[in-house]
Order: C-alpha cells, then structure tokens, then sequence
C-alpha cells in the first residue's frame, strides 16, 4: 500500500513538471509596475520545478514597461548558471500577447532611427491669447 | 501664509484650465505653505484640482472650502484633497457614490495595494467611458505608464491620479501628478545630463532615458501618440518651468516664467470613443 501511494505521487509529479504562479493573485488585473513584476523574481527562484508558468488568467493589460520586466526576467531565469528555470507565459489574453510581441520584437530589432520632433516654442502668455481667440 | 484664491476657468477648454493652473502656482516658492481660496469657486476640473490636493498633501497647506453648495458637494464626493488609497476603500466608495472618482493616492510602499487601486480606477475610467472595442487598451495603456514613470523616474513615493467624465460634452479629463524630483533634475541625477526643463521635456519626446537599458523611455512619449493621434486628444505636461501642451495637429513647449512644479503633471482629455480603436501603430 505505501509503495502504492509513493508510485502514485512520484507519477503525479512527473506528469505535473511544472509550478504555476497565478499572476492576478500575485498582481492585479492591470499589472503596470516594474518593481512588482521585477518581485517575481525571488517567487519564480523558489519554485521547485524547472518549469514555471505565469498564468496570465483574468488579466486584462499588461504595460509596456511590465511587459519588457517580465521579458527581462523570463531571459534571466534562462541564462542563470544555477538553478535555471524555463518561464512560459500561459493562458494570456490576445492584449496581453499583443503587448509581450511588441516589445519582444523591438528588444530582437531596436528602432534605431530616433523620432523627429518639431516644437513650437512658446510663451504662456501667446498659449493663452491663441487658446482665448480659437 | 500667501492666500491664494482659486478662480473658475473661462470655458472648458483645456489650455484655459492650465492657464489657471499656472496663475495659482506662480511665484510659489519651493514647499510655501499657501492658503488656498475655494469660497467663490463653482467649477473645478482635474487638471486644477490634483495638483493642488498634491501640493497640500505635500506641503501641509491649507485650504478654504467652497461657499457654492454644487462645488462644496463635489470636492466632498471627490474627497478632495486627502483622496484615498486603499483598493477597498475605493470599492465600497465607488458603490456607494455610483457618480463620482475619488482622487486616488498610489503609495510606492504599498506595492500589490497600489497595483490594484491603479486597476480600478483603469477599469473604472474604462467603463465611463464607454466600451468600443480597444477602447480598453487606449484607456488602460496612457495611465499604466504614466503612473509606472512616477515611481521609477520621481524619486517620490506617493503619486496622485483623478479623473472625471463629463456626459454631456462626452470627454473624460484625467491627471496624473507627483511632487518628486521632476525630469531635469531625473536627467542629471541619472545621466549626468545639465538639461533646462524644456530640454528634458525635448529628451523625453526623443525617447532619451533616465535608464541605460533598452526599450526604457517609451512610456510619456507613446502615451502621448495614443492620446492625440489614437484617441484625437489633447495632452499636457509639466516639470518644473515649462511644458508641452499637445494635439494631433500642435505640439508647443511652453515656458513658464515665475512658475515650478517640483515634480511631473500630466493631463489629458480623451473624447468619447465613437468607433473602434486600435493603439498598438501608436506603441512603435
């Protein structure tokens, strides 16, 4: 009966080779902040599996900034010489994606050209007459 | 103690609100405690009334409440100035009022309670103003990283968010504002950069960080290109003596003599969405 028992939870491990963190517990809804994201990081690293899923369920926006964090950490966990983790990002809304792919693929090709920007420069007191007269 | 009243705008319009802004700022000294004259105000608007709430939770300033019934009303239901800044807290007072957005009070410390009173007051814009599809994402995405740049560029470690809709001119105002160290002082603590404001205003429209890292210093300026370009808004920053005031045709960097904001304001004002949007050509 033991060894049954100890079968059984050896072959539940096996199939389960994964931890998940349930990032709106952990988060909110909107996860915007870096610092938070960043926060993860010791969570992810106690994790006993190699494997760890960030389940994105219920969350309705990532920022950018949140966005380019958990990229960041995602490479980190990879490359660590110890203890490595494999971070996927699982059950993520279509804006959540969306967000993922547009910084990942600015992080793989930068935009090297810089904005143009053309001011008018200008005076309080020529804002207000202009704001006053339109 | 300096008596500052409070007027009433000429019109809705959002550079007259700002001009207001400036007349009540002007020749403030740094943390001057002032005493600020609500009793003939009638009409306030975000863009006036979280920067002073900021200010007096800054500096302990004190204020005279507003004689007119509609205004004394208003600024209670808005819990002007100390706001709140608990998750729950604004729940229970969302419930409660239905009507009205309390001025929200996000706490660096807070961390997880400050992410979620931040995903409230989203959502809650959000459903104001309509649900059009992407509206969510046009919403959501100009406060995410607006509030996000308090905490990682300001050094201070409370920033202050308001919004209101207005139904029958069918736009919502919202203000973002911190009293931390503002952009130019950010660029030469972190880069060594000796920058005037309004050439800190220019490095963060370039998308120059305060970081080294890539992929930082997108946050103002596509916020910015959402609110103008995607939504057909107007968009305004300040830090400390000048500011950008811009729309989809304009873009002006205003100078603000005998004016400083110790810190960032941001507003913006997003007219009712009448089609779908879709922000991500905005995100570069």
């Amino acid at each position: 009966m033991i060894y049954l028992l100890y079968y059984r939870h050896k072959t539940m491990c096996m199939e389960k080779q994964h931890n998940t963190i349930l990032i709106v517990k952990k988060i909110a809804k909107i996860v915007s902040s870096r610092d938070l994201v960043h926060n993860l990081e010791k969570e992810v690293s106690r994790q006993e599996h190699s494997t760890v899923n960030l389940d994105f369920t219920d969350v309705e926006f990532i920022s950018r900034s949140a966005a380019h964090e958990l990229l960041l950490l995602q490479e980190k966990m990879r490359t660590k010489t110890f203890k490595k983790k494999e971070v996927l990002f699982v059950h993520t809304s279509d804006d959540v994606k969306k967000m993922l792919r547009i910084v990942a693929s600015n992080k793989a090709v930068p935009e090297s050209s810089k904005p143009r920007i053309r001011l008018e420069k200008i005076d309080i007191d020529t804002l207000m007459r202009a704001a006053s007269s339109g | 103690m300096k008596n500052i009243p409070i007027l009433d705008p000429k019109n809705d319009n959002l550079i007259q609100q700002f001009g207001i802004l400036y007349s009540i700022f002007t020749n403030v000294g740094e943390k001057e405690k002032i005493h600020f004259d609500l009793s003939k105000t009638r009409w306030l608007c975000p863009i006036i009334i979280l920067p002073v709430a900021a200010y007096i939770a800054k500096t302990n300033s004190t204020f005279a409440q507003s004689k007119n019934e509609t205004a004394k009303a208003y600024l209670n239901a808005i819990r002007f100035p100390k706001g709140i800044s608990s998750a729950s807290e604004f729940e229970k007072y969302v419930q409660e009022t239905k009507t009205y957005v309390p001025i929200s009070i996000l706490r660096r410390d807070k961390g997880v309670e400050r992410e979620n009173l931040e995903s409230m007051f989203s959502g809650l814009m959000y459903r104001i103003l309509g649900s059009v599809s992407g509206a969510q994402n046009a919403v959501y995405y100009p406060i995410a990283e607006l509030v996000t740049n308090i905490f990682e560029h300001s050094k201070d470690d409370v920033g202050f968010i308001f919004g209101q809709y207005y139904p029958k001119k069918e736009y919502l105002d919202i203000c973002i504002a911190d009293t931390g160290r503002g952009l130019a002082q950010a660029y030469k603590d972190e880069t060594g950069l000796e920058l005037t404001d309004g050439q800190a205003i220019e490095e963060v429209l370039k998308g120059h960080s305060t970081k080294s890292q890539q992929e930082r210093g997108y946050g103002i300026r596509t916020s910015k290109k959402v609110v103008c370009e995607g939504l057909d808004g107007n968009f305004i920053i300040a830090s400390g003596a000048s500011a950008l005031v811009a729309s989809q045709s304009s873009e002006k960097l205003v100078s603000l003599p005998d004016f400083y904001w110790h810190g960032v304001i941001v507003a913006y004002r997003i007219p009712k969405p009448k089609g779908g949007i879709d922000i991500s050509g905005f995100l570069e």
